[in-house]
């Protein structure tokens, strides 16, 4: 067993392992810094991380009580004022103790910690709504979103945190919100049938991970995956990074887009 | 929950009322972390909401004990408890509220966003302040590295903030206690003048280094009403560990905000202080002792036995009064004994054997052991590595890595960065090209490098010729494969260098993962080398994103500003983070006492080298700036003399000792060396103390030492 007890599960590694068992091996066990070109073009891709990074800290700034006007004052760049003004048509002003922002929530969960790190979640009329902000710039199918992992462990936790016990997982519904494309929201109520799914699906992928050898957590089949993985030429599978207009389909890493206070 | 086994003292601390405010006084070793552990899963358990508990520590890696225990599946489900330093809660309060503080604190475009500077980020601005005043003379009757004392003036600055004084201040303090030479006082001058055109600096480009987002965290955004609610909203249980080894304004803040939790842990190391050249200041944290309702002591020691106290006891005896009146207990022998060796390389042979001896032979795990050294250079560290290595031994450091020019991995990458951009107009001389081609082409030697570089580097132009048109016969003494090899490299170079506005953390990326790690070349499948590229590329993005900021600069200036900060050493990326949070799970740890003091973790056995050095007595000489006198506890106006200085050495040194024996449970072997790692013999202070304890020994037990 190469996993230690302290292994946090969270949806972006249980992607990885999905989309390969062999890059979750690199990157959550070995944490190997292999610093390669994930995907091109690299000046656009910083340029829009950045500027994903800018946006989920306005909206934190937001709901910490800062103005929106003085909010409105700091920004320059002609997209992140698109999505701005988007972001304000949400007309979002929840009341204070019914909503947290930015807040790493974790559960115990098939031996292991999985936890949930939620943009926003808001809480009214004993129904939760969790959103997730997503700035890229092309939406994807709302089938793509929906089998992604993040859409199964982010209601997942936060319907068993012991605080919400006694709230039906049909009271809690997840939006992905892109302030690119504000009238076309992805949401997607959840369910107790849903619960019991995910529950089944993310625990025998944890109990498959915690009881692999070295040797079983081998490179994925789907050759095109690796166009967009740093680890290619470690590899022996490929020289230069695919392009993002080659992917079937974008979906913008959670990890990415957030002010790393942890870092800090 | 996870179950500690907890004593009875520990035990009260756990249960005590949910609304208290303790202060926990006692030694290393006695426990405290461990209740303050248990008394944070009793909150949780107690209907606590784990994610209003703050974790307050001066240094991250105090706060492992607490993360082994969030991080298990028997933890409670919800929201996390936070575990921050104050300077990390400083950099997270002016993200967020910087547009309510900017003006105010002013800085001048307060409608842009900070930008927050780190140690190489702040250094580089300095130097382009300072390079210019030393052409006209400044620091004249200084010899220092520039570096170093780039670094002494940004420590100034830092001290200004922890302790909590004005910047301008700075000079008049250290000359009020200057009692040397006069002319001290126009150096003194000369560095607040630095510092004070810096920090102008800094508030005209929203540049914030440490010291500013201290001072305004302290001084704008905590008295500010919104963030203060925010605050006090968000954490109203506190648990403050090793707040000895915090400073003066940490404990300001943390004072006034004391009222405001519902309960509070304040834990504070007998004996600690051990980052005093830090601001860590063990008297300031003695306020606590009044400002809780609660005061608990912790007296017996949980690690060491009885030999090791007295041997701690006789130790801080011998160092503070040069002699021993009373008997030494004869049971002390246990606690520790001395090894001489003439030369450095045999002492190190010798505990290679010893450790492996206590760990094949006497089932000792590898991470109860450490050996530990005043200071840790790059030649003793590889020259332990490469004996462990060579026994077989795994074994970790504490220290930071290597400085990026120090890197063999990334001072070829860098070589092959000027190669590719002849415009940058830094060609690379022929042993950086040789040396890069043996280091970056599989299947090359040294003569097949010397060869490439003789006949396929034009120095004169900087750049490689194609291999193809050379003659046969030195074809095949290089190699068909290795000249395919080289042709591969030359051809990329050629390809990827015509856009010399590229940004050179891209460049660098790129050059890794189509061409260097691929199969052919060394850094395929080498992990060290991608850790050393990662660590370039790191340090060239965070350099760009805070430079680029400025519209008129341009990439290409500064991609060679990068290489030329690089190899002056002003950008070296040895990020603290890198070092002091890594476990050494299955290793044996080797590292520098005050960096092993500050990880907190007891083990049952210790080395320490060189006992005979000056290294564990005298503190570095820092001629611009005073860690003593820039101090809350300093009487402004009095004269730092030898005796100051030696009481704070001496201070300093018994601090260490009972540090380390207080982390120690079983046994310390002390290697005495004739001659030290630069060919001196040395005699300092700690090897004389334990000479008049073997004096003492002999005189009443007849016990030797070897």
């Amino acid at each position: 067993m190469l996993l230690p007890d302290s292994f946090v599960f969270t949806q972006q590694n249980l992607q990885d392992y999905k989309d390969c068992a062999y890059r979750f091996y690199l990157k959550e066990i070995l944490k190997l810094d292999w610093p390669a070109v994930e995907s091109e073009p690299i000046r656009e891709q910083e340029v829009l991380m950045l500027l994903g990074t800018r946006f989920h800290l306005l909206c934190q700034q937001y709901f910490s009580g800062i103005p929106a006007d003085v909010l409105s004052a700091q920004i320059t760049q002609p997209e992140l004022i698109e999505w701005w003004q988007n972001f304000l048509k949400l007309d979002l002003h929840p009341a204070p103790g019914n909503f947290s922002v930015e807040k790493l929530n974790s559960i115990p969960f098939a031996g292991y910690r999985l936890a949930a790190k939620i943009d926003l979640l808001l809480k009214s009329d004993g129904k939760l709504t969790l959103y997730d902000w997503k700035t890229s710039q092309h939406q994807p199918k709302r089938q793509t979103l929906l089998s992604r992992m993040q859409s199964k462990v982010y209601p997942y936790v936060i319907s068993a945190l012991s605080a919400n016990q006694n709230i039906l997982p049909e009271s809690v519904e997840m939006v992905y919100w892109y302030p690119a494309f504000p009238k076309s929201p992805v949401s997607f109520a959840y369910s107790s049938a849903q619960k019991e799914a995910d529950q089944t699906e993310i625990e025998l992928l944890i109990n498959e991970i915690a009881s692999k050898e070295k040797e079983a957590f081998r490179k994925t089949d789907n050759l095109k995956a690796c166009n967009f993985c740093r680890f290619r030429s470690l590899c022996d599978r490929g020289k230069e990074a695919g392009t993002s207009d080659m992917a079937d389909e974008q979906v913008d890493s959670d990890d990415a887009f957030n002010f790393d206070f942890d870092a800090i | 929950m996870t179950d500690l086994k907890l004593t009875k003292n520990q035990q009260q601390i756990a249960e005590l009322p949910v609304q208290s405010r303790v202060f926990l006084h006692g030694p290393a070793g006695s426990g405290k972390t461990t209740a303050a552990v248990q008394r944070m899963q009793t909150l949780i358990e107690a209907g606590v909401p784990s994610d209003t508990i703050l974790i307050l520590v001066p240094q991250r890696s105090l706060a492992e004990p607490y993360k082994n225990v969030i991080r298990t599946p028997q933890f409670t489900s919800g929201g996390e408890p936070s575990i921050l330093t104050i300077g990390g809660l400083a950099q997270r309060m002016l993200a967020l509220f910087w547009p309510l503080v900017a003006k105010e604190a002013g800085f001048a475009a307060p409608q842009t966003p900070p930008r927050f500077l780190t140690l190489e980020t702040a250094q580089y601005y300095l130097a382009n302040l300072v390079e210019p005043l030393l052409q006209l003379g400044y620091f004249e009757s200084v010899t220092i590295d520039p570096n170093r004392l780039y670094s002494q003036i940004l420590d100034n600055l830092n001290k200004s903030a922890v302790v909590g004084f004005s910047p301008e201040e700075i000079s008049t303090r250290l000359i009020q206690a200057w009692a040397g030479k006069p002319s001290q006082a126009i150096i003194y001058d000369q560095a607040q003048e630095c510092a004070l055109r810096f920090r102008r600096l800094c508030l005209q480009q929203n540049l914030l280094d440490f010291s500013l987002q201290l001072a305004v965290f302290a001084n704008y955004l905590w008295p500010s009403l919104l963030c203060r609610q925010y605050l006090t909203s968000t954490y109203r249980h506190l648990i403050y560990d090793n707040a000895e080894e915090d400073y003066p304004v940490a404990h300001d803040i943390i004072e006034s905000w004391l009222p405001d939790f519902e309960s509070a842990l304040i834990i504070k190391d007998e004996q600690g202080g051990f980052r005093s050249f830090m601001g860590a200041d063990p008297v300031s944290a003695s306020r606590f002792a009044i400002s809780c309702e609660n005061f608990i002591e912790f007296t017996e020691s949980m690690v060491k036995s009885p030999e090791l106290e007295h041997l701690e006891t006789a130790l801080t005896t011998s160092l503070t009064y040069h002699k021993i009146e009373g008997d030494v207990p004869t049971d002390i022998h246990n606690a520790f004994s001395i090894h001489p060796f003439r030369f450095y390389p045999q002492g190190l042979d010798w505990i290679t054997t010893q450790v492996k001896d206590l760990i094949e032979n006497q089932s000792v795990p590898p991470e109860e052991i450490v050996v530990l050294t005043p200071f840790l250079s790059d030649s003793l560290r590889y020259s332990i590595n490469t004996r462990f290595a060579d026994a077989g031994l795994n074994l970790s450091t504490f220290r930071p890595s290597r400085g990026l020019r120090d890197e063999p991995a990334i001072k070829a990458v860098l070589t092959l960065v000027k190669l590719a951009f002849p415009t940058l107009n830094m060609k690379p001389v022929k042993d950086e090209v040789r040396n890069a081609i043996l280091l970056l082409i599989e299947g090359c030697d040294y003569i097949r490098a010397d060869l490439i570089t003789q006949v396929l580097f034009a120095a004169s132009t900087g750049s490689l010729r194609t291999f193809d048109p050379i003659k046969k016969e030195m074809q095949q003494r290089i190699t068909y494969l290795v000249g395919e090899r080289f042709e591969r490299l030359r051809i990329w170079l050629e390809e990827n260098s015509k856009d010399d506005a590229l940004e050179l953390d891209f460049f660098i990326s790129r050059l890794f993962g189509e061409l260097l790690s691929q199969p052919g070349y060394k850094f395929h499948q080498n992990f060290d080398s991608a850790a050393a590229v990662s660590r370039l590329v790191e340090s060239a993005r965070k350099f760009r994103q805070v430079m680029t900021v400025e519209a008129s600069v341009k990439t290409h200036d500064l991609n060679k500003e990068y290489i030329r900060l690089v190899e002056t050493g002003i950008l070296s990326a040895q990020y603290l983070a890198d070092w002091t949070t890594k476990t050494w799970s299955g290793a044996v740890l080797v590292s520098p006492a005050f960096s092993y003091l500050m990880n907190n973790r007891p083990v049952r056995f210790q080395f320490w080298l060189d006992i005979g050095s000056q290294g564990w007595w005298t503190r570095l000489d820092q001629p611009l700036t005073h860690p003593y006198v820039l101090n809350r506890n300093w009487q402004n106006e009095k004269l730092w003399t030898d005796m100051h200085e030696n009481a704070a050495n001496q201070q300093s040194i018994i601090r260490i000792m009972d540090g380390l024996i207080r982390r120690c449970s079983e046994h310390i072997y002390m290697c005495t060396l004739g001659v030290n790692e630069q060919g001196n013999e040395e005699r300092g202070a700690l090897i004389k103390a334990v000479q008049t304890i073997l004096r003492k020994l002999q005189g009443t037990t007849g016990v030797k030492h070897v």
